[in-house]
């Protein structure tokens, strides 16, 4: 074999696994991201706006976000098996465990700063699964955090709307960016 | 010392590894999956497939999901040192022919 050959087939060995790689993590990644991304976007503004009644309506977001994950999930698992699935589900348990943890022993956190620290925690956890499986998300939970912090610190007031904004925006717009193909 | 694997080299079955070989070895791929990511027909496919499968390269599972009929494919473990193999042997080639 030649050597423009073999450079010809390691080129077909590249564009076979990005092919594949990007198509996996279209059928679960970008489906998950916009429906969490559009439970934090909703949620966190009725944390702005609502005052009270916003305990309904995490209530609401919640079995919108599960029951839309055990579909992207059903619907995934068609196209490819995996372990993955039972881990990943075991990670964001331990993750909310330890957040209860911390929040029960450094406590009380009030107001604005609650919505601060449920912020940095799902960006972590989005940090650790970006570090696991798909780099993306790495930089999708680095820059909520940055983004989380400047707000934190800039307009405080409208902290709610911003973490709405920079969380679920973000999500959402990552969610189609990855649908699209581009990463 | 790596070497060239014949049965991979064909230009399809090695699309077809590379991207079993994304996967970790207790993930599998469904057929029609594999089949549209490469834009093959049913046909080319299942040939292809037979051929690894007889070389012990790849492993078919027959099940049902939703009650439909699937067939779920991973590649070995003797199939991923070989695909490996192969590749090690195609970079040589880069590294040494001037």
């Amino acid at each position: 074999m030649d050597r423009n050959e073999a450079h010809e087939s390691l080129e077909i060995v590249r564009q076979a696994t990005d092919l594949t790689r990007q198509a996996v993590a279209r059928a679960g990644t970008g489906y998950m991201l916009i429906i969490w991304g559009i439970v934090w976007l909703v949620g966190f503004l009725g944390s702005q706006f609502l005052g009270d009644a916003q305990g309904y309506l995490w209530l609401v977001l919640d079995v919108f976000g599960i029951v839309g994950t055990a579909v992207v999930i059903l619907k995934s698992r068609s196209q490819v098996r995996s372990t993955h699935g039972k881990r990943i589900g075991i990670f964001w348990l331990i993750l909310f465990v330890y957040g209860a943890l911390i929040f029960w022993i450094a406590g009380p956190i009030h107001g604005d700063n609650y919505l601060l620290f449920i912020t940095i925690l799902v960006s972590f956890g989005y940090v650790v699964m970006g570090l696991w499986f798909s780099p993306p998300l790495l930089y999708i939970g680095l820059s909520i955090t940055a983004l989380a912090l400047v707000g934190w610190q800039v307009i405080p007031d409208y902290l709610g709307a911003w973490l709405a904004l920079v969380g679920g925006g973000g999500l959402i717009a990552s969610g189609i960016f990855i649908l699209r193909g581009r990463v | 010392m790596a070497n060239l694997d014949n049965l991979i080299h064909q230009p399809v079955r090695l699309r077809i590894v590379s991207s079993l070989s994304t996967l970790s070895e207790d993930e599998s791929m469904e057929f029609t999956f594999l089949r549209d990511l490469h834009e093959l027909t049913d046909g080319n496919l299942g040939a292809h497939l037979r051929k690894l499968e007889d070389a012990s390269y790849v492993s078919l599972e027959k099940t049902f999901v939703e009650r439909k009929p699937r067939t779920f494919i991973a590649l070995t473990r003797k199939g991923r040192k070989a695909f490996s193999e192969h590749v090690k042997a195609l970079e040589k080639i880069l590294k040494d022919k001037p």
